[in-house]
C-alpha cells in the first residue's frame, strides 16, 4: 500500500467514529469495533492460510482460549485485562504448538479436517467444563472504574464512552498486529512460509523444516486470535443490563 | 441397538459425499443439499398428501438438475483456480442455500407426518435377541442400496471409469476423448441427487429446518477423510465406524461429546495412516 493511501486510511479510521459518537450513533461505533475485530482475525488467519498455505478451520479455538484465560484471571485473581492479554496469548501459543505439532504431518484436506477435529473436540469441552462454567459462560465481576486511568487499566468504561473507547483499543491492537505481521512478512520467517506453500518438497530440499514452520505459522495465527478474544471477552459484558448478577460473556465461534 | 442403527443411517447418508471426494473437491454445501432433500419430501407430503418415500424420484430428478446448475454456474468457474477458491465458493453456496431456505420455508421445524415409515414405527423385529425398529431397518436398507448403486456406477461402468480418469489426470482424459466439464457436471448432478434422496429418507426421522445441514457437512467431511478420498468402500466402512463410535460414546459420556469422539478417532487414525483407512494416495 502506498504511503499516502495508508495515511489516509489511518486518518479515516481515527476520525470516523468521533462524529458518529457526537451525533449519538454509538451503535455504529460498536459496529466499527466489530469490523476492526474481524479484520484483525482476518489478517491473523492470513498467516497460516495465506502465507503458509494451510487450510485452518479451527483458529476460533484459540479465540476462546485467550478469552477464557484472561476472564479466569480476572474472575479469580482480579488481574488486569492487559496482563490477561499477555497470559491469554501465551497460553494460546503454547496450546496451539502442542496441538498442531502432531497434525502437521497431514497435508491438504487431511490437515484441514484435523483442524476441524480439534475444534469439534474443544467445543463440548468448553460446553461442559465446570471450571469455565460450562455453557452458562463466565461472569466477569462488575465494578465501576475509579478514574480515567483505572478505566484504561481495567477496560471498564462508563456509559456510552464504552463503544468509542473499545474502538480505539482494538484499533491500537490492530495496528500493532499489522506492524508485527509486516515484520514477519519481511523476515526469513515469511519467506519460509511462502516457500512451504509454493513447494513443500522444494522447501524441505533447501533445509526448511516444514513441520516446524507450519507450527510457528499456526501459533502466530493463534496469538492474533487470542488477543482479539481477550478484548472481546472484556467488551462483551454489557454495563447497562443485568448489573446485579454480572454480565455474561461467551465465546461466539467456539 | 436402535441408537446404533440410527447413527449408521446418518453416517451412510452423509457418506454419499464420497462423490466429491472422488473429484478431490470439498463441498461445504453438502448438508444444505441434504436439507433441500428433506424439505422436498416434506413439501411433497404436505401439499400433495403422498407418502414421503414417493418423493424420492422427483426429488432426485430436481436435485440432479440443481447439482448440474451449481456446477455450470459456479464450480466450473472456480475449478481451475486454487483449492481455496473452491472451498470458499462452496461456503458461499452454503450460506446462499441456507438463507434461501429460510426465505422460502421460514426457520420453523417441519415434520413429515403420516408416511409409511412413521406408521410402521413401534413395530420391532426381533433378530437373534436384538430388537430393531422396522422403519430404521428400511431406511438403512435404502441407504445401503444407494451406496451400492454408487459403487457399481463408479467402479463398474464406463462413466465411472471416465470420471476417475478425469479426476486423476484431466489432460490425459481429454486426449482419450473424455469431456471433463461434462463429467464433472454429471457428477455434481449425481452427488446432489444422491444426498437429497438421503435427505428425503432422513426426513422421516428428523424435523426439517434450514440449519439442519451443517452438522451433517462436518460429519461428511470426517467420514470421507476417514475412509480415504476416492474410496467408496472405505467410506462405507468409515460411516459404519462413525455410527458405532457415536452411539457407544453417548452411553458413557454427555451427548455433547458424541461428535468429539468421532473426530478424536479421525485424529488417531489420521496420524497413524495419513491417507485414511483405504485412501490410495
Amino acid at each position: 500500500m502506498p504511503a499516502p493511501a495508508l495515511a489516509a486510511a489511518a486518518l479515516i479510521a481515527l476520525a470516523l467514529p468521533i462524529p458518529l459518537q457526537v451525533a449519538g450513533y454509538s451503535y455504529f461505533v460498536t459496529v466499527a469495533f466489530l469490523v476492526i475485530l474481524n479484520a484483525m482475525l482476518g489478517v491473523g488467519w492470513n498467516v497460516i492460510g495465506g502465507w503458509a498455505g494451510q487450510f485452518d478451520f479451527g483458529p476460533n479455538v484459540f479465540f476462546a482460549v485467550g478469552a477464557y484465560v484472561a476472564a479466569l484471571l480476572a474472575v479469580h485473581l482480579a488481574l488486569s485485562p492487559w496482563l490477561g492479554l499477555v497470559a491469554g496469548v501465551g497460553a494460546a501459543v503454547v496450546i496451539c504448538a502442542v496441538l498442531t505439532w502432531p497434525i502437521t504431518q497431514l497435508r491438504g484436506h487431511y490437515f484441514a479436517i484435523a483442524t476441524v477435529a480439534i475444534w469439534m473436540i474443544a467445543q463440548p469441552i468448553g460446553a461442559t467444563w465446570e471450571l469455565i462454567n460450562g455453557s452458562r459462560g463466565l461472569f466477569l465481576p462488575l465494578r465501576p472504574a475509579t478514574g480515567p486511568l483505572d478505566a484504561v487499566v481495567s477496560l471498564r468504561f462508563p456509559g456510552r464512552s464504552k463503544a468509542l473507547a473499545f474502538y480505539y483499543v482494538i484499533l491500537v491492537l490492530f495496528a500493532v498486529t499489522l506492524v508485527l505481521l509486516r515484520m514477519v512478512d519481511r523476515s526469513k520467517l515469511g519467506f519460509y512460509f511462502r516457500a512451504i506453500r509454493d513447494d513443500q518438497e522444494g522447501a524441505e530440499g533447501i533445509g526448511i523444516d516444514s513441520r516446524l514452520y507450519k507450527v510457528i505459522a499456526r501459533s502466530i495465527t493463534a496469538a492474533v486470535f487470542a488477543a482479539a478474544g481477550v478484548l472481546y471477552a472484556f467488551w462483551a459484558p454489557s454495563w447497562a443490563a443485568s448489573a446485579r448478577c454480572g454480565a455474561r460473556w461467551w465465546a461466539p465461534c467456539c | 441397538m436402535t441408537l446404533v442403527l440410527q447413527a449408521v443411517v446418518n453416517g451412510l447418508a452423509v457418506g454419499l459425499a464420497i462423490i466429491w471426494g472422488l473429484m478431490e473437491m470439498i463441498n461445504f454445501a453438502h448438508g444444505e443439499l441434504l436439507m433441500l432433500g428433506m424439505f422436498g419430501a416434506w413439501w411433497f407430503s404436505t401439499t400433495l398428501h403422498l407418502d414421503p418415500l414417493l418423493a424420492i424420484p422427483p426429488v432426485a430428478l430436481v436435485m440432479f438438475g440443481v447439482g448440474r446448475l451449481i456446477y455450470t454456474l459456479l464450480m466450473r468457474r472456480v475449478q481451475r483456480g486454487e483449492t481455496f477458491a473452491q472451498i470458499f465458493a462452496t461456503i458461499g453456496l452454503f450460506f446462499f442455500l441456507q438463507n434461501s431456505a429460510v426465505a422460502a420455508f421460514t426457520s420453523d421445524y417441519r415434520f413429515v407426518e403420516g408416511g409409511l415409515l412413521s406408521r410402521l414405527s413401534g413395530i420391532n423385529l426381533h433378530l437373534a435377541g436384538l430388537s430393531v425398529g422396522l422403519p430404521l431397518l428400511i431406511a438403512g436398507a435404502l441407504a445401503l442400496v444407494l451406496f451400492l448403486a454408487l459403487y457399481l456406477l463408479v467402479e463398474r461402468t464406463e462413466f465411472g471409469l471416465a470420471l476417475q480418469a478425469t479426476s486423476e489426470d484431466r489432460e490425459a482424459a481429454m486426449l482419450v476423448g473424455i469431456r471433463p466439464q461434462r463429467m464433472f457436471a454429471v457428477a455434481w448432478g449425481l452427488g446432489a441427487a444422491l444426498v437429497a434422496v438421503a435427505g428425503a429418507i432422513l426426513a422421516n426421522f428428523f424435523a426439517a429446518y434450514p440449519q439442519v445441514g451443517f452438522p451433517f457437512t462436518v460429519l461428511a467431511y470426517a467420514i470421507v477423510a476417514l475412509g480415504g478420498f476416492g474410496s467408496i468402500l472405505g467410506t462405507l466402512l468409515a460411516a459404519l465406524l462413525v455410527g458405532v463410535v457415536q452411539s457407544v460414546t453417548v452411553v458413557y459420556l454427555p451427548p455433547a461429546f458424541k461428535d468429539a469422539f468421532v473426530f478424536a478417532s479421525y485424529l488417531l487414525i489420521g496420524l497413524l495412516r495419513p491417507q485414511g483407512l483405504f485412501g490410495k494416495f
